[in-house]
């Protein structure tokens, strides 16, 4: 036989050393990965659903107000919307507005409204008494152009009864359900007592500008945005005649075309002078501020939710590890015994947990992209005030995933250490 | 040579400290068969984990080939014991994860052989031990005497010059027992230092010497050595 005759230690230096203990490491890991290939799955699936737990938590809570906020776009604000100023009764120069914005290649559809306060009635037919008490709301009436209407914002899909309105539609009306006792909201103004007993097909009276007309509700809107939800709309036409008022419109709602910067359009909007008559503002500065309050909240929520998980996910591999550090004490006795250095056997133990992390949160990547974000987009959680989508961009999933890794080569690393400092005897024989 | 100088090792419980043996001297010379005996709890099994730098003498020096390897750092002494030993335990300490090839490539690849080269060294061991079939086999899979034959391999596998074994046989029954001994009667003729602590009768007989260790005190037995035709043959 060949003896060794090098020089002992010494020989080899601390980087070779290094990199043979990676080595090791690898291959231990290998091994117990391939001999323990149903306990590998499982904690697999723990790590995809501790990583789905930490994205999921936060998104549901960011996506309450991100569906808020789709929702205002899609059926109310449009991408940019033009408003009146505080000041001012209506946007000056309307009809030069709307010629301008027809001529803008980018805008897809607009749809301008003619806003009124005014008093909806219902029920006054049975009551003829001076004592009886009248169901009245006091209301905002929009009037808008039906087809420029659902061009824009598919406001025919807020339709839960009867039919949307038509160009020609005189005398009858689109109710939101916020005004209705039949509906329960959580959107109806606190303190108004919303009108009972009024469905399609009822007559309502409705009052705008000292004239009252009598009208047949056409149709009941329902919508998580406050706005649409305590409106009352008619066609555009009768509530100008109503209002005596032939240009001045409060609203302009626009749609613009797919990928179109709104940004920019905004910009183009304000340098041709537009500005000084209409406020321009895109979805999200038109919302009302309790918007923003509602996302500083949530996402504060969703971080604390998933830092829990992730303390869930650190015990979790830390219990793991350990476990199998205190169960394997002997197996560890005898590798430190033949010559496997402690770092070797760390490293086994973290390349396991990277993997387990690595696989967890590419199934998890695929299960939340693939399937979970598309599904809620489709089919949103139908919240009382909010209708929730999972709100988790890519970017996020990234971020989450790396805090993950740390989390995880933290909680697999200390209990390793800890078992390595045990003297190896004491390893080998139980003490 | 392995020498070990005024060894002490003595175990401390609470106010309570046992003195297992002191003033302690051993010395092994290079391709010698030394046997320690004694009786249970004499330290002998412990001597060997001082030899080995497995651990801590209390006192004393233990010097691998003029390195004092008792002083070295914790990593030092992992390296050190990786490049002059090779173990053989009482119950194999085989990981029960690993094939019989993947425990004997483990500290090939720790001394930083590829994994090509660390796989042929391992077949090449087992084939020595006679268990060139049972390269995939798990220790499940293998019987006592086959287990202690791969932990015999990995021992050898890297060619260190001191082999140390600790009751190598005393988990196994008679044949295999003997199969085991004949796999270190040819390691010992190829000039390897072994140091085994066994009570085996037929393990006494391929010593070249043997020691006793007594109440502290270790003494060798006067012992004729048996000629290499006389041990047991090769498998």
């Amino acid at each position: 036989m060949n003896t060794t005759t090098n020089a002992g230690p010494a020989s080899r230096p601390a980087s070779a050393r290094a990199w043979n203990s990676v080595r090791v490491g690898f291959f231990l890991a290998s091994r117990q990965i391939r001999a323990n290939v149903g306990t590998t799955l499982l904690i697999i699936i723990v790590m995809t659903l501790t990583y789905l737990n930490l994205l999921v938590m936060s998104g549901v809570m960011v996506g309450i107000v991100q569906g808020l906020h789709n929702e205002r776009q899609s059926h109310y604000s449009g991408d940019i919307i033009l408003t009146n100023y505080n000041q001012k009764d209506s946007i000056q120069n309307s009809s030069d507005t709307l010629a301008y914005l027809r001529a803008l290649p980018l805008v897809a559809s607009f749809s301008p409204r003619y806003l009124a306060s005014g008093v909806l009635e219902g029920n006054y037919a049975g009551k003829l008494r001076l004592y009886d008490k009248p169901d009245v709301y006091g209301v905002n009436i929009a009037g808008i152009d039906p087809a420029a209407e659902n061009a824009t914002t598919d406001f025919s899909t807020l339709l839960i009864e009867g039919q949307y309105l038509e160009k020609n539609d005189y005398d009858q009306v689109l109710v939101g359900t916020s005004l209705l006792a039949r509906y329960k909201t959580l959107t109806a103004i606190p303190g108004a007592t919303p009108i009972p007993n009024v469905s399609v097909g009822s007559k309502v009276r409705v009052v705008v500008n000292g004239i009252e007309r009598e009208m047949t509700v056409k149709g009941i809107i329902a919508s998580k945005v406050q706005e649409i939800n305590l409106r009352v709309f008619m066609v555009d036409s009768q509530l100008r005649a109503m209002l005596g008022r032939d240009d001045g419109v409060n609203e302009i709602a626009i749609k613009l075309a797919p990928g179109a910067d709104a940004a920019s359009v905004q910009r183009q909007i304000q340098q041709s002078g537009i500005g000084a008559n209409a406020k321009i503002e895109l979805a999200r500065e038109s919302e009302p501020t309790f918007f923003e309050d509602f996302s500083t909240t949530f996402n504060k929520l969703g971080s604390f939710l998933g830092g829990i998980g992730l303390v869930i996910a650190f015990i979790a591999i830390f219990i793991l590890v350990f476990i199998n550090t205190v169960t394997r004490r002997r197996s560890i006795g005898i590798l430190q015994a033949i010559g496997i250095q402690s770092a070797g056997i760390e490293i086994g133990y973290v390349v396991q947990s990277i993997l387990y992390a690595t696989v967890g949160v590419v199934v998890g990547m695929l299960v939340l992209f693939m399937f979970l974000v598309p599904y809620f987009s489709v089919h949103p959680i139908d919240f009382p005030f909010s209708n929730g989508i999972l709100a988790v961009s890519f970017a996020e999933a990234l971020a989450k995933a790396l805090i993950l890794f740390v989390a995880i080569i933290l909680a697999s690393l200390i209990p390793a250490r800890m078992i390595m400092r045990q003297e190896i005897v004491d390893a080998i024989l139980g003490r | 040579m392995l020498e070990a100088r005024d060894l002490k090792k003595q175990f401390t419980s609470g106010e309570d400290a046992q003195v297992l043996f002191e003033h302690l001297d051993f010395t092994a010379r290079a391709g010698e068969f030394v046997v320690i005996t004694g009786r249970s709890g004499s330290g002998k099994s412990t001597l060997l984990y001082l030899l080995g730098l497995l651990d801590t003498p209390s006192v004393g020096t233990v010097t691998v080939d003029e390195i004092t390897g008792s002083s070295l750092p914790r990593n030092a002494r992992t390296s050190l014991r990786l490049e002059r030993f090779g173990y053989v335990f009482q119950d194999y300490g085989l990981m029960s994860e690993m094939s019989a090839l993947d425990s004997v490539m483990l500290p090939l690849i720790m001394r930083g052989e590829s994994g090509a080269r660390a796989a042929l060294s391992a077949r090449a061991a087992l084939e020595r031990v006679g268990l060139g079939n049972y390269t995939e086999h798990k220790p499940a899979r293998l019987s006592g005497g086959q287990q202690q034959r791969v932990s015999i391999a990995r021992a050898i596998a890297h060619n260190p010059p001191y082999i140390l074994a600790d009751e190598p046989t005393a988990n196994l029954d008679n044949a295999s027992a003997l199969e085991v001994l004949q796999v270190f009667g040819d390691i010992h003729r190829t000039g390897t230092t072994i140091i085994m602590v066994t009570h085996e009768k037929e393990s006494l007989a391929l010593a070249d010497r043997i020691l006793n260790l007594n109440q502290g005190t270790l003494g060798e037995i006067a012992h004729t050595p048996q000629s290499p035709a006389q041990m047991p043959s090769g498998i």
